[in-house]
């Protein structure tokens, strides 16, 4: 009977995701065709002259295939052409040496200023180092205590098609990039593991992050609104899985948002107790979040890359270890350390739910409070 | 095919053979050299603010005035830049690798000094080496560092927890339009071998 | 040319050991082309998979690891395993002939080269059943995603490469001393077809860049068992140093696949608009150009990395610059066809899609060459369309157009001209319906290598689908074509063959005899390639 109803269940999604699926390609009025409109001056001065040379383009290949299609129709064998066997001309072949030269040069120039525009090095106002972990983002604003990770919340059910696709569907994060608009903000770029690439389209900013060094580049959004991005870089298997999104306010609400941000940085290592039950539940929605891409939702893992956490040595065995390896990381492998990244709350959460979840029933779990004393000892 | 013509045409042939095998040799070879090529590329471009990590030696007149303002070129008009600092390692809660001082103002031609903190957490004599980066690459040659915890590897005991200072000035040639410079530290660490164990 | 097969009497031996022992440049080229056709149905269903997964938002096949290892080994097996072989293939079979030549100048080595083609290409197919997967770093692999964080098939794929470079570079080196040393008597440099004269260029840009790709591949190794640090920031290394040496490779590469396309279509057209090649001369002159340019825009792959200023206006001015040289002979091919006679047969219809799709694929390019813009542009599907639109209707189109045009030679018999023009047809719509809206989607923000995507993708995504698996089944037909000529199925053909092809290979039998020009041809009654006697 249950399976009946889960079957029924996942038919419901199934059709429900076929109706939503018919709607959205109905509703895509907007098959989007051409580059994104920016939200910077920079950004408009790139479309433009996108859109100059776009239309060159198609002059110059108007001109061309135009001659060729004409000779095609008209110089045919069947309509009796004969061919006159000319094969050289040195004027001919100089104006179309020449012409394109010529139109090269008038293409050059709107794009050297461009260029010289964006490498502007003028003041900013605000500086945000911009670090790419295998597969998340890490904001700090420079000169304040700001300083966190934005990952990914698009669901695993939602990517293997087992409930309907959010609007913002792989391009939404837990934690956006607030921003003031009409201010300079200087983004400095660096990586962790591999190089990433940031990039939001209407920013029209574009950098690789390269671990060991810094890059930059800037933007002054002019009109407020959310704007989302992806890595642009191949860094892994989760380099579709790790959005950008940058949401730009009013002054105002970025001081607000500033003052919220460092009280809560300074909160976030203050914790409750709280029951197995509660640590299980949040440890399956931080797990789904964290871990599930590589171990997988069902703890089976991509075995021999991504090792299983079911029935795993670790999760079964030593707490101590168990908790080493998610805050440390291990060395040479895919497995990061999410030390820094995690709340002490997610982690014990996690932490727990790895030990007792798919069947691992090891029965113990752990406390926020004791990784925070875990971090403290190895702090000092 | 007719031995005999073969046989007449054979020397300029194997010569012609043997410069289109030494040929590939040469730009395998060629292919390594890139790499001090890049350097120099690297140098004379300022791609990727990288840095020569050999201490420079200026002309110091090294009366300690104040805990930042080492001393100045007289004469020279200097201009304002500001210069920031930060800083990365492999787990930045549990490293603590931070700069005393996340930005200063500071002075073409006058020399500086300013320090980074390090906490080796873990409980093993550790050692690491600093690689240092600018942004924007070009200002690299206009960075001068007297004193820098990047030239050398550092060896830093367990537990152990150091201020580490980076002595340097702004060439008075900075280019105007430098107004902001950041300078970033990566600390890649390991655990320390003495050299009896290497093999 | 009769009194040839008299003269010498080694047939060909029997069975397998013809072909493993063969030091014949025919059999050589026909092993190439089949060793490649075979590499392009392997790569294209590595294609089909892609788009299959594509299809739709949503994980539906393959989980994302996988995925990258299907990208990684499609462009791999693509460049390295269909595009060259091929050339180098119609090179064994056609520069011999062209030049009048008995053979190839090295003919044991030139066996080597080939057979070491299937051991490399083993190795790289045998990684998908290693433990770890496949390469999954891309075919650019960029330090440190493939030095430190690569799985451990990494040292096969990196040992591969070895063979092929080595391959590819014995293969020039026979090219090279071929047409340096083989030509018959009065074949003079400026006489030479423009295929030969391409190719030439080619295998120096090979013997060039070949072993920077072995150096770079070396470093590799190095970094990930011998603990150096060519790329790595810990050890005072650099990642994008990486990307340096490896495009200073990449870029001339780009062009070792085009320029012998050029040299086929400059066959082509001339043939079926019956009339000499317009501007022989600026022709040379052109490919001369655009490979010595290509030595110098390497960073354009790059303009994203950081680089300065003066670097980012340098290689947008030089790249930029490379328009003009392939401008010329964009313009040289529609002066041939106007005031032309022209037929439309299945060569002359790949040749003509070749000239459009690659103008387009070329004007993209200039677009991309743009630098401030390709802030936008850079690793996104505009990008993907760029480069498929100069390798499949670029360099795959003219492959299959000089399949069609010299199989009768190869042969002896005539393909199925009705079936090679819905081929053609099939192909021209499914290359523009797979490509065309990747312009879309890659303007619109979806960057390239991403196993799964945003809504606002869907569409065109699908479209881009759909095109692609009308193009890969179309294949099967030119597949068919090509087996029911090596059958011998189909009407024997004439050693002219077409009424408008000029050259020494058109003057032998078709099938050409298995030693041709043992003495060497008169050229007196050939038309040369410049149009004068």
């Amino acid at each position: 009977m249950e399976s009946i109803l889960r079957h029924l269940r996942v038919n419901g999604f199934s059709i429900r995701l076929l109706i939503l699926m018919a709607f959205t390609s109905f509703s895509h009025a907007e098959w989007g065709l051409n580059m994104t409109e920016s939200a910077t001056a920079i950004g408009r001065e790139i479309h433009g002259l996108h859109m100059t040379i776009f239309y060159i383009c198609v002059a110059i290949a108007v001109v061309v295939f135009g001659i060729m299609l004409y000779s095609i129709i008209r110089h045919r064998k069947s309509l009796g052409a004969e061919a006159k066997p000319f094969h050289e001309s040195t004027v001919v072949e100089i104006i179309w040496t020449t012409i394109p030269l010529l139109i090269l040069v008038a293409m050059a120039i709107p794009a050297t200023k461009t260029l010289v525009a964006m490498y502007d090095t003028e003041t900013s106002d605000i500086d945000i180092k911009v670090t790419g972990y295998q597969w998340k983002w890490r904001y700090e604003y420079l000169n304040t205590d700001v300083d966190f990770f934005s990952t990914l919340t698009t669901t695993q059910d939602q990517m293997h098609g087992l409930e309907p696709k959010s609007e913002n569907y792989l391009l939404e994060v837990d934690k956006h990039l607030i921003i003031p608009i009409n201010k300079k903000i200087r983004f400095l770029f660096t990586a962790q593991d591999v190089i990433h690439s940031w990039w939001v389209p209407e920013l029209a900013v574009k950098k690789d992050a390269i671990p060991g060094f810094i890059n930059e580049s800037w933007a002054k959004v002019e009109v407020p609104g959310i704007y989302r991005g992806q890595c642009a870089e191949l860094c892994g298997q989760g380099h579709g899985y790790m959005p950008i999104v940058v949401e730009a306010v009013s002054e105002e609400d970025y001081q607000a948002w500033l003052i919220t941000q460092q009280q809560a940085q300074k909160s976030a290592n203050q914790v409750s107790k709280l029951s197995f039950d509660e640590l299980m539940a949040q440890g399956k929605t931080s797990y789904d979040k964290n871990c599930a891409a590589c171990h997988q939702v069902t703890g089976t893992g991509i075995p021999p890359v991504f090792p299983a956490l079911k029935g795993s040595a670790i999760a079964l065995g030593d707490m101590q270890k168990h908790i080493d390896i998610v805050i440390n990381g291990k060395a040479g492998s895919a497995m990061s350390a999410f030390g820094e990244q995690l709340t002490p709350t997610e982690l014990a959460a996690i932490i727990t739910y790895e030990r007792n979840a798919w069947g691992n029933d090891k029965g113990d779990s752990i406390q926020p409070a004791e990784i925070v004393s875990f971090k403290q000892a190895q702090g000092q | 095919m007719n031995a005999e013509p073969l046989a007449q045409r054979k020397s300029p042939e194997s010569r012609l053979l043997i410069k289109l095998v030494l040929f590939p040799c040469l730009m395998f070879g060629f292919g390594f050299l890139l790499i001090p090529l890049y350097d120099v590329f690297c140098e004379i471009t300022g791609l990727n603010g990288k840095f020569d990590l050999s201490p420079s030696i200026i002309d110091t007149q090294s009366s300690i005035q104040s805990d930042t303002l080492l001393s100045s070129q007289q004469g020279i008009i200097s201009h304002k830049v500001i210069l920031q600092f930060t800083s990365a390692s492999d787990q930045q809660d549990v490293w603590n690798f931070q700069p005393a001082a996340s930005q200063l103002e500071v002075m073409t031609g006058q020399q500086y000094k300013t320090h980074f903190t390090l906490h080796n957490p873990t409980n093993a004599v550790m050692e690491f080496t600093s690689i240092p980066s600018i942004s924007p690459g070009l200002a690299a040659e206009y960075l001068i560092k007297t004193e820098c915890f990047c030239f050398q590897k550092q060896i830093l005991q367990a537990g152990e927890k150091v201020e580490m200072p980076v002595v340097f000035q702004l060439r008075n040639d900075t280019p105007k339009d430098y107004k902001k410079l950041t300078l970033a530290y990566r600390i890649y660490a390991t655990p320390y071998r003495s050299t009896a164990h290497v093999r | 040319m009769t009194t040839i097969t008299s003269e010498h009497s080694s047939a060909p031996a029997t069975g397998i050991r013809r072909w493993l022992y063969t030091t014949n440049h025919k059999d050589i080229g026909s092993m190439y082309l089949i060793f490649s056709l075979v590499m392009l149905l392997i790569g294209g269903s590595m294609a089909l998979l892609i788009r299959s997964e594509l299809f739709q938002p949503g994980l539906q096949l393959m989980q994302p690891e996988f995925f990258n290892q299907m990208t990684t080994l499609h462009g791999i097996i693509m460049v390295f395993g269909a595009i060259m072989p091929a050339f180098v293939g119609m090179a064994n079979w056609l520069i011999p002939m062209m030049v009048g030549a008995p053979d190839m100048a090295l003919p044991r080595i030139n066996n080597w080269s080939f057979w070491l083609l299937p051991f490399a290409f083993g190795m790289v197919l045998s990684t998908l059943f290693m433990e770890g997967g496949a390469p999954n770093f891309g075919w650019t692999f960029y330090a440190p995603l493939s030095t430190t964080y690569a799985p451990p098939s990494v040292t096969f794929f990196i040992f591969s490469v070895h063979i092929m470079g080595i391959s590819s570079v014995m293969g020039a080196v026979n090219v090279i001393a071929t047409i340096m040393n083989m030509r018959a008597p009065g074949m003079n440099y400026m006489k030479m077809p423009m295929f030969v004269w391409t190719w030439l260029i080619t295998a120096f840009l090979l013997l060039a860049v070949m072993p920077v790709l072995a150096g770079v591949v070396t470093m590799m190794l190095m970094d990930i068992h011998f603990a150096t640090s060519f790329f790595d920031a810990a050890g005072g290394g650099d990642p994008v140093m990486f990307q340096h040496i490896f495009w200073f490779f990449g870029h001339p590469e780009v062009y070792i696949m085009i320029l012998p396309a050029f040299g086929i279509v400059s066959h082509i057209i001339p043939t079926f608009a019956r009339k000499p090649l317009f501007g022989y001369h600026s022709m040379v002159i052109a490919t001369s150009s655009i490979a010595f340019l290509s030595f110098i825009v390497w960073a354009h792959h790059m303009f994203t990395v950081g680089m300065p200023l003066v670097g980012e206006l340098f290689f947008m001015y030089s790249t930029m610059l490379i328009a003009v040289p392939t401008g010329v002979k964009v313009f040289n091919w529609v002066a041939t066809m106007f005031r032309g006679s022209m037929t439309f047969e299945t060569p002359m219809l790949f040749s003509i899609a070749f000239v459009v799709l690659f103008t387009i694929g070329g004007l993209s390019g200039l677009m991309l060459a743009i630098a401030p813009a390709d802030f936008q542009y850079h690793d996104t599907y505009f990008v993907v369309a760029h480069f498929h639109y100069v390798l499949v209707p670029g360099a795959l189109f003219s492959i299959i157009a000089g399949v069609y045009f010299w199989i009768p030679k190869w042969t002896g018999v005539m393909y199925n001209e009705s079936m090679g023009k819905f081929h053609f047809w099939l192909s021209f719509i499914g290359v523009n319906l797979t490509f065309f809206p990747m312009h879309f989607i890659g303007l619109a923000g979806m960057p390239r290598r991403i196993p799964d995507y945003a809504l606002q993708f869907a569409d065109f995504n699908m479209v881009a689908s759909i095109g692609a698996f009308l193009f890969g089944l179309s294949q099967l037909i030119f597949v068919y074509n090509i087996i029911q000529c090596m059958r011998q199925r189909g009407c024997p053909a004439s050693p002219q063959v077409w009424e408008g092809a000029e050259g020494l290979e058109w003057t032998v039998d078709s099938p050409a005899p298995y030693h041709t020009f043992q003495t060497p041809p008169n050229l007196d009654n050939l038309r040369s390639p410049t149009g004068h006697n």
